[in-house]
């Protein structure tokens, strides 16, 4: 299933009614089991009121809504049409079941077609359930395929950010508890490239664990005194990657330590979980 | 007749009870003025059911601003028409996968109006291998006015305020708002037309949101907040 992180990225090219088909069932997918992010597409969907009625109005002409109620009229009498040989067969079937003086046998013939349908409804109810598994399996094998995309491209940035900053400090980012791995035997573990040139650094962590919708990662700068500031959230992908770009406010040499710690969903105001991963400043 | 509208719990499609009766009494409104009095989302759940005047109502509502953006995106009067009538019906056919979770009845009907002239876009695309540039600068240039007079000035001064905002936004988010929305561009389509990273398109869109939302607010919806 697609990330939350994911939906944030598709969010504004889906309001605009300019995802690609692909994305789009995927993006629903996930919408229609997560409270969070539906709840951000019924925000964002004012927006799309806002720009529908910005264009100049036109008076719709009348034949329009002529037509569309002929239509909805023909539509409703073709079901019905559908519908009536169906019932006139039950009705004769009745009538000559009435009239005809083997009355058991005839039953007998409509139960052996009864209990045949059911068997071939089954067999089809079968096959249908057999196509959507290998559908959730096509839709889960293209989001790895793009989740491993995204982190091969994350991973190229830094990488050449490395080797084309050089003012640019790294530091370690370690487990700072034991925790239960979810890739193998390897706990998590990142890094932080901060730049001396502006005021941004990049935080990049691997075989963190899965969290629950109402969960996400919180990252905190401890400045000399003890003193914690948050200064962002951020989700992982299914193989426990994520990344994520930070403002810092004050000189690096001001801060003694960054945590990385579980918080509610939506961030905390204070620190309230225990340190996943951690690096002296 | 007389009815009595309720609040109705979100799914539930009894909500209307004759004064006077039991509780469990309930009826359908039969004519268009009782309809016309209940919210959009009291229409949808008797569309669920059926109530071909719940429809009426809210094509009234609703129908004038899907056509007029159908008209400013196709610029050709019987495809908007279509449009028009199309959306509408799909409307009649799926009232039933409305989800309230996802946004207001408003959003979703000029959502499925949107997705409809957008296919309408990309079947000429694909047909004739030309798109319509869509043109920031005409949006808000001439308007009809409606039998309403006030319910008219209220719209203009909704419009004003949207193409106020519009304005705000930097011209390279501007643009991608414009492709997207009006345009009917995938976000791919416009990477490659502006010849900019899918990256920075996305950056693009978000922000531009944002900045919408924020300059709009709340106040400017009242005119559909007030269903």
């Amino acid at each position: 299933m697609m990330s939350c992180k994911r939906v944030d990225e598709f969010l504004a090219p889906y309001v605009l009614g300019s995802l690609e088909q692909r994305d789009l069932s995927r993006f629903n997918h996930h919408v229609d089991r997560c409270q969070a992010c539906a709840q951000k597409v019924s925000e964002a969907g004012d927006t799309l009121v806002d720009l529908a009625s910005a264009v100049p109005q036109k008076r719709v002409p009348e034949r329009v809504k002529q037509q569309l109620l002929a239509r909805i009229d023909r539509e409703t009498l073709r079901q019905t049409e559908w519908l009536s040989p169906w019932l006139d067969a039950v009705r004769g079937l009745g009538n000559r079941l009435a009239l005809h003086p083997d009355i058991p046998l005839a039953l007998a013939v409509v139960a052996v077609l009864v209990l045949t349908g059911l068997w071939y409804s089954r067999s089809i109810q079968d096959v249908d359930d057999l196509k959507a598994s290998l559908e959730a399996q096509m839709v889960s094998a293209v989001q790895s395929e793009e989740e491993l995309r995204d982190m091969l491209r994350q991973q190229r940035d830094l990488t050449h950010r490395m080797a084309t900053e050089p003012d640019l400090t790294i530091k370690t980012l370690s487990a700072a508890m034991p925790t239960v791995p979810i890739s193998g035997d390897e706990n998590p573990a990142g890094m932080i490239l901060v730049s001396t040139r502006d005021t941004t650094a990049t935080i990049s962590a691997m075989n963190l664990p899965q969290l629950s919708t109402d969960q996400v990662y919180q990252v905190w700068l401890i400045k000399k005194g003890g003193l914690e500031i948050t200064t962002g959230t951020f989700a992982v992908d299914s193989a426990g990657y994520g990344q994520t770009d930070i403002n810092i406010t004050s000189p690096l040499e001001d801060f003694i330590a960054i945590l990385i710690t579980i918080e509610k969903a939506g961030a905390s105001s204070g620190r309230t979980g225990e340190s996943i991963l951690h690096a002296d400043l | 007749m007389s009815i009595d509208v309720r609040n109705p719990s979100p799914g539930t499609s009894s909500y209307l009870t004759m004064r006077g009766k039991a509780a469990d009494s309930t009826v359908q409104p039969s004519s268009h003025d009782e309809c016309a009095a209940l919210s959009d989302q009291e229409l949808l759940e008797l569309l669920v059911d059926k109530q071909r005047v719940a429809l009426e109502v809210l094509y009234q509502r609703y129908s004038g601003a899907i056509y007029s953006l159908a008209m400013h995106m196709l610029r050709d009067r019987g495809a908007a028409e279509e449009v028009v009538q199309d959306a509408f019906l799909n409307v009649w056919r799926r009232a039933s996968s409305y989800r309230s979770d996802r946004g207001k009845v408003a959003a979703w009907l000029f959502s499925v109006g949107h997705h409809r002239i957008i296919d309408e876009l990309r079947k000429r695309k694909r047909r004739d291998q030309t798109t319509l540039v869509p043109d920031i600068e005409a949006v808000h240039q001439t308007e009809d006015e409606a039998a309403d007079p006030s319910k008219y000035t209220d719209q203009q001064m909704q419009r004003s305020r949207i193409k106020d905002a519009l304005q705000l936004l930097r011209p390279e988010q501007r643009n991608v708002v414009v492709l997207a929305y009006y345009g009917g561009l995938t976000h791919t389509e416009i990477a490659e037309k502006l010849n900019q990273p899918l990256g920075t398109v996305k950056t693009r869109m978000r922000l531009a949101l944002k900045k919408l939302r924020e300059t709009m607010g709340s106040e400017a919806r009242e005119w559909v907040d007030g269903r």
